[in-house]
């Protein structure tokens, strides 16, 4: 499996700076290279455990190559919800809305993609969960309840039509308001700290 | 709080920073994986080599004049 590099994308509509969306898609791109990746040395894998290992212990050992592509997927899958979630909370910050004349981020650009914004308050508690883990911090938990909510709300519609619906307005007024508080408490910060650790701490272990 | 208000106000961190060290982190992850797997594979495929060597190399002996 080759290492995975990306090409920086440029938007479509902004020739100097990527929009929050194009900057998001690009993070979804990248996630399925990575995602197919995976699969790829999956299928290696299971091709080398055909033809080299006895038959007693292949199915044990094709079970513990799949068990470790499901880790690294949800790995894979959590790193990119944090990526997400981090840079729309820094595009949310007036500086950078100002500094790099772009759109201010809304809650109708929001709800326009009910996907992308399940992830980011999926993001958001994640990120809760591990600051509660850390330091118990009372002043998180009423964000976090209302993210629970506006989360269930979002999956319940999913789940009725078996596909997302629409979401209304008042429901990404909610969800817009819990991405403004995440970024009030400085969630995107720890986030993005979070990000650089994983590479940090990795890279010490194979080392 | 100790984070209060530091994301919006924060202008060392840009979107750029964020996507190199998600780019970083996922190679990181990838490597690990890739590691692991070939941990997996590791004794298995190394005794296959070694009797595919072992093949070859009595095939050569008998060969030899």
């Amino acid at each position: 499996m080759s290492s995975i590099e990306t090409a920086p994308r440029t938007s479509e509509t902004h020739e100097s700076e990527p929009t929050l969306d194009a900057r998001l898609d690009a993070l979804s791109v990248d996630a399925g290279r990575h995602d197919l990746a995976v699969v790829a040395e999956d299928l290696r894998a299971q091709r080398v455990i055909q033809e080299t290992f006895p038959p007693e212990k292949r199915a044990a050992a094709s079970m513990e190559v799949r068990k470790k592509s499901k880790e690294t997927t949800d790995k894979l899958r959590k790193l990119r919800i944090a990526a997400a979630l981090a840079t729309t909370l820094i595009a949310m910050s007036p500086q950078e809305t100002a500094a790099k004349e772009q759109e201010p981020v809304t809650a109708e650009m929001l709800a326009e993609n009910p996907e992308r914004l399940e992830e980011l308050l999926e993001g958001v508690l994640i990120s809760i969960q591990e600051e509660q883990a850390k330091t118990d911090q009372p002043e998180l938990m009423p964000l976090q309840e209302e993210g629970n909510s506006v989360l269930r709300t979002l999956q319940d519609g999913k789940e009725r039509g078996g596909k997302y619906t629409k979401v209304a307005g008042q429901v990404a007024e909610t969800a817009f308001k819990v991405l403004v508080s995440a970024a009030g408490f400085g969630v995107g910060v720890t986030v993005y700290d979070g990000l650089k650790k994983v590479a940090e701490t990795l890279r010490a272990k194979s080392a | 709080m100790r984070f209060a208000f530091y994301a919006r106000y924060n202008t060392t961190m840009t979107a750029d920073d964020i996507k190199r060290a998600y780019d970083e982190a996922a190679r990181a992850v990838l490597l690990e994986h890739q590691e692991a797997v070939a941990r997996i594979l590791g004794e298995e495929q190394k005794k296959k080599e070694e009797a595919d060597i072992a093949a070859v190399r009595a095939r050569l002996i008998e060969h030899l004049p």
